[in-house]
């Protein structure tokens, strides 16, 4: 009798288990549902237009300068029209040339963003990077 | 006697569970990254095919979210083009010219409103930015 007392008195001193695992499984879900993706996102560096570098000497030759336009509708290289297929190419073959090459990106304010991140990234892929953004009023 | 034996032997081992789930919970609450509050997922990124995405983040970077409709915020709080050249240029002012500034803008979004925001960023005094597309590299 005295031994079944002890066991009694034993058991009551338990934790309550079932409602600790009750709270544990809400704090997982919790976290289950508020976990988001990771999002694999580039940064594409660019130039706005400003002062120049303040350098002591001044270069003797400026840069030479890919004139590339970003229209709403259209893309132009050099002011002629071309596809974003052809302008890939054409920045490659500059790009392989010399990588020194600025590309001077002039943006129409009715552009979209996609547009203007297209060309970015084909000045990437071509080892550009010196990129300039004016925008087309 | 032994049927009582029996029925203890039977019982779910509630600690060894416990023990797992606390695992998860701690693994959750380590790899909830605090980054998600200051980027807005709803934010549909324009995508770039040939960059890579940028692993580790400037912690200085300033990141300001451009939505479709031209609102714009930082860490999901809603700031005009005059606040924005505030912030920056008490940023410049404690930190120099050398944090980044990353526009996080929707793929649909008119260059208009990025230009905004570039505005704002010349007015502070800078002159380097970021424009964050997303990786499929």
């Amino acid at each position: 009798m005295a031994r079944k007392k002890r066991n009694l008195g034993g058991e009551a001193a338990e934790p309550p288990m079932s409602s600790m695992i009750d709270v544990v499984f809400l704090l997982l879900i919790y976290f289950v549902y508020t976990q988001k993706e990771i999002i694999p996102e580039a940064h594409l560096a660019v130039n706005l237009p400003g002062p120049p570098p303040k350098t002591q000497t001044p270069p003797k030759e400026p840069p030479p300068v890919i004139d590339v336009r970003v229209l709403s509708n259209e893309y132009q290289f050099m002011n002629v029209p071309i596809r974003l297929s052809s302008l890939r190419e054409r920045l490659e073959q500059f790009g392989m040339k010399d990588s020194d090459y600025t590309v001077m990106i002039k943006t129409d304010v009715y552009a979209t963003n996609q547009r203007l991140v297209n060309v970015l990234d084909a000045c990437k892929k071509a080892g550009l990077n010196s990129l300039n953004i004016v925008t087309l009023y | 006697m032994a049927k009582i034996r029996q029925e203890e032997d039977m019982k779910t081992p509630v600690s060894s569970l416990i023990d797992v789930v606390f695992l998860l919970i701690i693994f959750f609450v380590v790899t909830a990254s605090m980054e998600e509050e200051i980027i807005d997922t709803t934010i549909s990124l324009a995508q770039a095919e040939n960059v890579e995405a940028v692993e580790n983040k400037d912690p200085l970077a300033v990141t300001v979210n451009v939505k479709e409709n031209g609102k714009m915020n930082i860490a999901t709080i809603p700031t005009t083009p005059r606040n924005l050249q505030q912030i920056l240029t008490s940023q410049r002012v404690r930190l120099g010219n050398s944090f980044p500034v990353v526009i996080r803008a929707a793929d649909k979004t008119r260059f208009m409103h990025v230009d905004r925001v570039m505005d704002s960023v010349k007015k502070s005094g800078l002159y380097k930015v970021k424009i964050s597309a997303l990786s499929e590299k």
